[in-house]
C-alpha cells in the first residue's frame, strides 16, 4: 500500500501510467470510456472545490453553478456561434473564472458562515436563470445538440474527435491541470492559500494580503470547475437546469470533503468513489442523497483528513528547487541605512496616538520612539493598553488620532499587510503557525512578501521561479541555524511541543527581513531552556540592526536583556527608561500596587 | 393602485413568514454562535409531517400540532448530533457542512420515503379564493390569518424573551456564556431549550409556507432557508423586531420586484440584496457592529 | 471555608497556576494579590468552575467539588464577580438583578431582595429600566457586585473590583464590600490591582508570582511590611522573593 502511494506520488511514473491509460482507451468499450471521461471531469470538479474550500478555507455550496456557467458558455459559443472546441474549452473557463472572482469580492469582510449562505444563494440564482432564461439556456426543454463524440460532429481544426480521442484530450489536460496545480500549491501563492485559511489575521502579519488572495482563490477555483463544465457539455451533449442544481454542489462537496480537503491526491479520491459507487450500486441512487448527507454530518469527526489522511505521505508546500547553478545572491539582504535615520530620526515613531473603541479610550496620547540596534520593552498593568499599541502600529487598528512612522513614512492606518510588506513585523500571544505545515514551510511563509515572481511563473515552474524559491529555502535555513530549528525542520507544527511552536514564529519573522519586530509575550510557557534561546534569538536580531518592541510580564527575563522599558497605564505613558528606575518610579508602583491610601507602618 | 396594495399586503403577509424562520435561526445562533444549515430541512419535515399525518384519521389540524413537536425534538436532536460535536473544533467549517448535511440527509430521506414529487398541501385556513373587503379592497383571507397567525408566534416570542425566567436566561447566554453559568444558569438546558423553540417556529413556519404555496417538495426547504438569512441580515441578528421587519422588508420587495419586473427577478432580488448589505453594512441595518478581539 | 489544594492550571502550555494551596476561612475576607499573569483571575476561575483544574481539588465546606460545573456550583452559594466588570450588557440593570436571583435556590421574593439593593445604591433604583451599558463603570460595579450578593451567597469571589475607577467610587465599594459581608458573614475572596487598599479591608492575604504563592500572612502583618519592597519585586522582578 506503500509503495503503492509512492509510486503514483512521483511524477514520472503518473506520466507513464496516464500514457498506458491513453493507449488502452483505444480497446476499450463505450461504456468504459463514458466512465473513464465522467471520472476525470469529476476529478477535475473535486480538484476546483478543493481549491476554494480546502486549501483557501471558503466553503462553497455554489460549484455546480461555476460548472454550469463553463458548461452553458462552451456550449453556446459552439451550437449558436460556431466556435471551435479549444476557444469554447477557453471562454467556459474564463467565463466562471469571472463569476468566481465576482463572488470573491463579498467574501473580504464577512464571516464564513455568511460566505456559506451567500454561496448557498448564488447557486440558486443560477439554476433560476438555467431555467428561465429560455432563450440562452434553452430552459427547462433544455440544451441540445451540442457538439459532441457520440453525435459524431465533434471535430478539433477538421479532425473529428471520437469518443476515444475525446477520453485522451481529457486525460492529456487534466495532466496539465494536476502539473499546475501542484507547481501553484507548492509555491508561495499556494502556500497563502493555507495560510489565510488558518489564519487571516496572522497572514496580514505575514505580507498576505487576504483579499487579494481570497480573490485569486475563487477565480482559480471557477476557472477549473467551468473548464470541467465545459468538457461534460461535450461529452453528454445536452444540457438541463436540473443537472446543476444543489446536489450538485453538494456532490462536488462530497467528493472533496470524502476524499480527503488540502491535499492534491484527496479529490482524485473522492471524485474515483463518486463517479465509480453511483455507476455500479443502483442502490446507491436510491440513497444518494442520504448517503451524501451521513457523510457530510461525520466527516469532520470521524475522518477530518478524509480518505487521503489515510495515505502515507502528505502534500508538499515547497517547491523542489533546481540544482544549484551560477553564484546566487546572499540570501541575507544587506542593511538599509535611510536617509531619515541618518539623520537621527528614529526607525519606528508613534506620535501622540489615541484609539478609542466606541467611546471607549484605550489609547491616550501615546508617543514613542524605537532606534535600530534597540531592545524596548512594554510594560503596564492588565488592560493598561500594550496590545492595543501593538495592533494600531502593525496595522489592525487605524488609530483614531496620531501618527505611526516608519524611518519617517507615514504608515498610519496602512493595512496590515502592507505595514508588514513595509517593514514593521509582528508576533501573537499564542503562536500562530500553520498546523500541518512543516516547520520550514511555516517559516517559510515569512518570505512572502519578498517573492517577485508571478503566478504563471509560479505554475509553470520556470527556472526563475525554482531559483527564487531555492533562495529563499537557503534563507529559512539560515534562520533555522541560528534558532535551533535545524533538527526540526520537516517535523509538523502541530506535533511540535509548545516552545518550538513559539520559537518558530518568531523565526517566521526574522526571514521576513524586517527593519521593527513587535514580539507579544513570547516569554509565556517557555521553559527555562528555551528562555535562554529567546533570550539569544533576540540579542542576535538586536545586533542585525532591528529595533524591537517586546511585550512582557515576565519581569526577570526582560531585566538583563532590554535597553530601557516603557510602562504603559490606562492607555498612557507614565514611564520610560531604564528597568532599575522602574522598579522604584512611584508612578509606576502606583500603577501596580494602588497608590490610594498609602499605609503607614 | 389597488395592485400595488394588493402586492404589498401579501409582500407583509409572506414577510411575517420570513419572519418566522428568521427568528428561528436567529435564537439558536444566540446560544451557539452556530447557524443551522439544515434549518431549511426543518420546515420542510414540518410541512411534510402535516400533510403525511393528516392523511389519516386525525384531521389536519391534529396534524399539524403532532408535526410541529416532532419537528422540535428533530431540531433537538440535531443540535445533540450536528452541532455539539462540531463547536468544539476550530472555526466554522465544520459545523457549516455538518449541519448542511444533516438538512441533506433530512431532503434525501424525504425524497426516498414520501417521493421528490410535489405534494399537495390542503387549505387548512380558508381557501385561496376567500377574501376579506378592506377598505374597498378585498384581501385574501389566507393571507391575513397567516400574518396574523406568524405575528401572534413573534409576539408570543418576544414576551418569551423579555418576561419569562428562561428566556431572560436566553438572552442571558446570548450575550455571554461564562457570566451565565456563574450566575447558576444551566447552559446546555438553555440550548436546548432554544433548540426546541427554533424547530417549533420553523415547523410552524414551514407549514403556513406550504399553505401558501398550496405545495410541498423535498426541496423547498432550503430557498427558503437562504431567504429567511437574508432576513436576518438586513434586520441583524440581535433582536426579534430585527427579524420582523428583515423578513417584512424582504417580503414586500420581493412581491413588488415579481408585480413589476418579472418573475424571474423575484427570485433574484434576495440575492442581490444579500450582496449590496454584505459588501455595505455586514452587520444589518439593526445590527451593532461586531469588534473583533485580536 | 473555601479550600484549594496544590492546584494546578493551565492554557494549554502557560502554567497559570502553580501548585497552590490556600484556605479562605469562613466569615473573613482574603486577599489574593500578584502582578499580571501571576494566575490571580485564573485561580478564582478555578474556583468557580470556568476553568478546569489540570490536577489539584477544590474543597467547599469540605465536599469537593473539583468536577462540580459551574452553575451548580453557583447554586451551592459560590457568587464570582470577574474581572472586566462583565455584565449582561443586552439587560436592564433590574434584569440583570433578576437573572442572578431566578437560578439559585434562597428565600424571600425578588421585590424584597432588589428592595435591599435599591437601598444599598439608590442609582440603580433609578435607573433599574435602563440597559445595563448605558451605567457609568462605578455604577455597573455596584451593579455586579448586587448581583453577586443578591441571593445571600456563602462564598463571594472579587476579581478586581476597583480597576478603572474613581477613588470615592472605589472608597464606596470596599465600604459595601467590608460592612456588607461582614454583617452578613460572607466569605470573600478579593483578588485586586490596589494591593494597599485590599490589605486594608483584608484579614488574610496571599501574594501570587507566576502561579505559586510566594508570600502569606494576616492582612495587618503584609501591611506592616516594607509594602514598597516586598510587593514591588513580587510585580516588578528584581530580587526573588523567599516563600513563608
Amino acid at each position: 500500500m506503500k509503495k503503492a502511494a509512492a509510486l503514483f506520488a512521483d511524477s514520472r511514473f503518473l506520466l507513464a501510467f496516464a500514457v498506458v491509460i491513453g493507449a488502452a482507451a483505444g480497446f476499450a468499450s463505450l461504456s468504459a470510456l463514458q466512465l473513464g471521461s465522467f471520472l476525470v471531469i469529476n476529478i477535475l470538479l473535486a480538484q476546483s472545490i478543493n481549491l476554494l474550500t480546502g486549501l483557501a478555507g471558503q466553503i462553497s455550496l455554489c460549484h455546480a453553478a461555476f460548472f454550469g456557467i463553463g458548461a452553458y458558455g462552451s456550449a453556446i459559443f459552439m451550437r449558436d456561434l460556431g466556435l471551435p472546441l479549444p476557444a469554447t474549452l477557453a471562454i467556459g473557463t474564463l467565463a466562471s473564472a469571472f463569476f468566481g472572482y465576482l463572488l470573491s469580492f463579498p467574501s473580504g469582510r464577512v464571516r464564513e458562515f455568511y460566505l456559506a449562505m451567500m454561496t448557498l444563494g448564488f447557486g440558486m440564482i443560477f439554476y433560476e436563470v438555467a431555467k428561465e432564461w429560455t432563450g440562452l439556456t434553452g430552459g427547462v426543454m433544455g440544451f441540445s445538440d451540442i457538439p459532441s463524440p457520440e453525435l459524431r460532429n465533434l471535430d478539433v481544426f477538421g479532425f473529428p474527435v471520437t469518443s476515444v480521442w475525446y477520453f485522451r484530450l481529457l486525460l492529456a489536460t487534466l495532466l496539465v491541470v494536476l502539473y499546475l496545480l501542484r507547481n501553484f500549491l507548492q509555491s508561495h501563492y499556494g502556500r497563502a492559500f493555507y495560510a489565510v485559511h488558518v489564519g487571516e489575521v496572522a497572514a496580514g502579519s505575514m505580507g498576505i494580503s487576504k483579499a487579494a488572495t481570497k480573490r485569486r482563490a475563487y477565480a482559480l477555483s471557477a476557472a477549473v470547475a467551468g473548464l470541467a463544465g465545459a468538457f461534460y457539455a461535450h461529452l453528454v451533449g445536452y444540457l438541463g437546469p436540473e443537472s446543476f442544481g444543489l446536489h450538485k454542489s453538494v456532490e462536488a462537496l462530497v467528493m472533496g470533503v470524502l476524499g480527503g480537503l488540502g491535499s492534491l491526491v484527496g479529490p482524485v479520491l473522492g471524485a474515483a468513489l463518486l463517479t465509480y459507487l453511483p455507476d455500479r450500486l443502483q442502490m446507491f441512487a436510491e440513497y444518494q442523497f442520504m448517503i451524501y448527507g451521513a457523510i457530510l454530518m461525520v466527516s469532520f469527526i470521524v475522518m477530518p483528513r478524509g480518505l487521503a489522511g489515510l495515505l502515507p505521505g502528505r502534500t508538499r508546500f515547497s517547491k523542489r528547487p533546481a540544482r544549484a547553478g551560477k553564484e546566487e545572491p546572499p540570501a541575507v539582504a544587506p542593511h538599509r541605512f535611510t536617509p531619515s535615520e541618518a539623520r537621527g530620526e528614529a526607525l519606528l515613531e508613534v506620535r501622540d496616538v489615541s484609539m478609542s473603541f466606541s467611546g471607549l479610550l484605550a489609547l491616550d496620547g501615546v508617543s514613542l520612539s524605537l532606534p535600530r540596534n534597540h531592545v524596548m520593552a512594554l510594560v503596564g498593568p492588565n488592560g493598561s493598553g500594550k496590545s492595543t499599541l501593538v495592533n494600531v502600529v502593525s496595522g489592525i487598528y487605524r488609530p483614531t488620532s496620531g501618527r505611526v512612522l516608519l524611518q519617517g513614512a507615514d504608515i498610519t492606518g496602512w493595512r496590515d499587510y502592507a505595514v508588514a510588506r513595509k517593514g514593521v513585523i509582528r508576533t501573537f500571544q499564542d503562536p500562530r503557525n500553520v498546523p500541518n505545515f512543516t516547520v520550514r514551510e511555516n517559516i517559510l511563509l515569512g518570505a512572502h512578501h519578498l517573492y517577485r515572481h508571478g503566478q504563471v511563473a509560479a505554475a509553470l515552474n520556470i527556472p526563475s521561479a525554482l531559483r527564487e524559491e531555492r533562495v529563499y529555502l537557503r534563507k529559512v535555513e539560515e534562520v533555522m541555524e541560528v534558532t535551533g530549528l535545524v533538527t526540526v525542520a520537516d517535523e509538523i507544527m502541530r506535533d511540535l511541543p509548545y516552545g518550538y511552536q513559539r520559537i518558530a514564529e518568531v523565526a517566521r519573522a526574522v526571514v521576513s527581513d524586517p527593519d521593527v519586530i513587535l514580539l507579544d509575550e513570547p516569554a509565556a510557557g517557555l521553559s527555562d531552556v528555551e528562555l535562554v534561546r529567546l533570550d539569544r534569538l533576540i540579542r542576535h536580531l538586536r545586533a542585525r540592526d532591528i529595533g524591537i518592541v517586546l511585550i512582557e510580564h515576565h519581569m526577570d527575563f526582560l531585566s538583563d536583556l532590554v535597553d530601557d522599558v516603557t510602562v504603559l497605564d490606562d492607555g498612557k505613558v507614565i514611564y520610560r527608561g531604564g528597568m532599575e528606575g522602574m522598579r522604584s518610579d512611584s508612578a509606576v508602583v502606583a500603577a501596580y500596587l494602588g497608590v490610594e491610601e498609602v499605609p503607614h507602618a | 393602485m389597488e395592485f400595488a396594495i394588493q402586492l404589498v399586503f401579501s409582500g407583509i403577509s409572506v414577510g411575517s413568514v420570513y419572519a418566522l424562520i428568521a427568528m428561528g435561526m436567529v435564537l439558536t445562533f444566540w446560544t451557539t454562535r452556530v447557524i443551522n444549515f439544515g434549518h431549511g430541512s426543518l420546515l420542510m419535515v414540518g410541512a411534510l409531517l402535516t400533510v403525511v399525518l393528516g392523511a389519516g384519521r386525525l384531521g389536519f389540524y391534529k396534524a399539524a400540532l403532532i408535526a410541529l413537536g416532532i419537528t422540535a425534538v428533530l431540531m433537538v436532536l440535531a443540535e445533540r448530533a450536528a452541532v455539539r460535536p462540531l463547536v468544539k473544533l476550530a472555526g466554522s467549517m465544520g459545523w457549516i457542512v455538518s449541519t448542511l448535511g444533516l438538512g441533506i440527509f433530512l431532503q434525501g430521506f424525504a425524497a426516498k420515503f414520501f417521493g421528490s414529487q410535489a405534494v399537495a398541501f390542503p387549505s387548512l385556513l380558508f381557501t385561496n379564493d376567500d377574501t376579506i373587503p378592506f377598505l374597498g379592497i378585498r384581501l385574501s383571507a389566507q393571507y391575513l390569518s397567516i400574518l396574523g397567525l406568524s405575528l401572534l408566534i413573534m409576539f408570543a416570542m418576544e414576551l418569551f424573551l423579555r418576561r419569562s425566567a428562561w428566556g431572560r436566561a436566553v438572552r442571558a447566554v446570548a450575550h455571554d456564556p461564562d457570566l451565565s453559568s456563574i450566575v447558576g444558569i444551566p447552559g446546555r438546558r438553555v440550548v436546548v431549550l432554544s433548540f426546541a423553540a427554533s424547530g417549533l417556529l420553523a415547523g410552524a413556519a414551514g407549514i403556513m409556507t406550504a399553505q401558501i404555496s398550496g405545495t410541498i417538495d423535498p426541496a423547498f426547504g432550503f430557498n427558503l432557508m437562504v431567504l429567511g438569512f437574508v432576513a436576518t441580515v438586513i434586520g441583524g441578528m440581535g433582536s426579534s423586531i430585527g427579524a420582523l421587519t428583515g423578513g417584512i422588508f424582504l417580503g414586500v420587495l420581493e412581491k413588488l420586484v415579481g408585480g413589476y419586473v418579472s418573475t424571474a427577478a423575484q427570485h433574484g432580488i434576495a440575492f442581490a440584496v444579500l450582496m449590496i448589505v454584505l459588501a455595505v453594512r455586514p452587520q444589518g441595518l439593526f445590527g451593532k457592529e461586531e469588534i473583533t478581539k485580536i | 471555608m473555601l479550600e484549594v489544594c496544590e492546584l494546578n492550571v493551565s492554557y494549554g502550555p502557560v502554567e497559570a497556576v502553580r501548585n497552590v494551596t490556600l484556605t479562605a476561612r469562613t466569615g473573613v475576607i482574603t486577599a489574593i494579590l500578584g502582578a499580571n499573569g501571576a494566575g490571580k483571575s485564573s485561580l478564582l476561575k478555578a474556583i468557580s468552575g470556568l476553568v478546569p483544574a489540570r490536577s489539584g481539588k477544590v474543597f467547599m465546606d469540605g465536599a469537593d467539588i473539583t468536577s462540580v460545573p459551574t452553575h451548580k456550583r453557583a447554586r451551592m452559594g459560590i457568587a464570582h464577580a470577574l474581572e472586566g466588570r462583565r455584565l449582561f450588557h443586552n439587560l436592564t440593570v433590574e434584569e440583570n438583578l433578576k437573572v442572578a436571583w431566578e437560578f439559585r435556590p434562597g428565600v424571600g421574593s425578588f421585590e424584597e431582595a432588589s428592595r435591599r439593593v435599591y437601598g444599598n445604591f439608590q442609582i440603580l433604583g433609578d435607573r433599574r429600566d435602563s440597559p445595563s451599558r448605558t451605567l457609568s463603570g462605578g455604577q455597573q460595579q455596584m451593579l455586579i457586585l448586587s448581583c453577586a450578593m443578591i441571593r445571600n451567597p456563602k462564598y463571594l469571589l472579587l476579581d478586581e473590583p476597583s480597576l478603572g475607577l474613581a477613588p470615592i467610587i472605589v472608597r464606596q465599594i470596599f465600604q459595601f464590600i467590608g460592612s456588607v459581608c461582614r454583617e452578613r458573614g460572607t466569605t470573600v475572596l478579593l483578588v485586586e490591582q490596589m494591593a494597599s487598599l485590599a490589605l486594608q479591608v483584608a484579614d488574610y492575604g496571599y501574594v501570587l508570582r507566576r502561579g505559586k504563592i510566594v508570600l502569606k500572612g494576616t492582612g495587618k502583618a503584609l501591611l506592616g511590611m516594607d509594602l514598597g519592597r516586598v510587593l514591588s519585586s513580587a510585580y516588578l522582578g528584581g530580587d526573588p522573593v523567599e516563600g513563608r
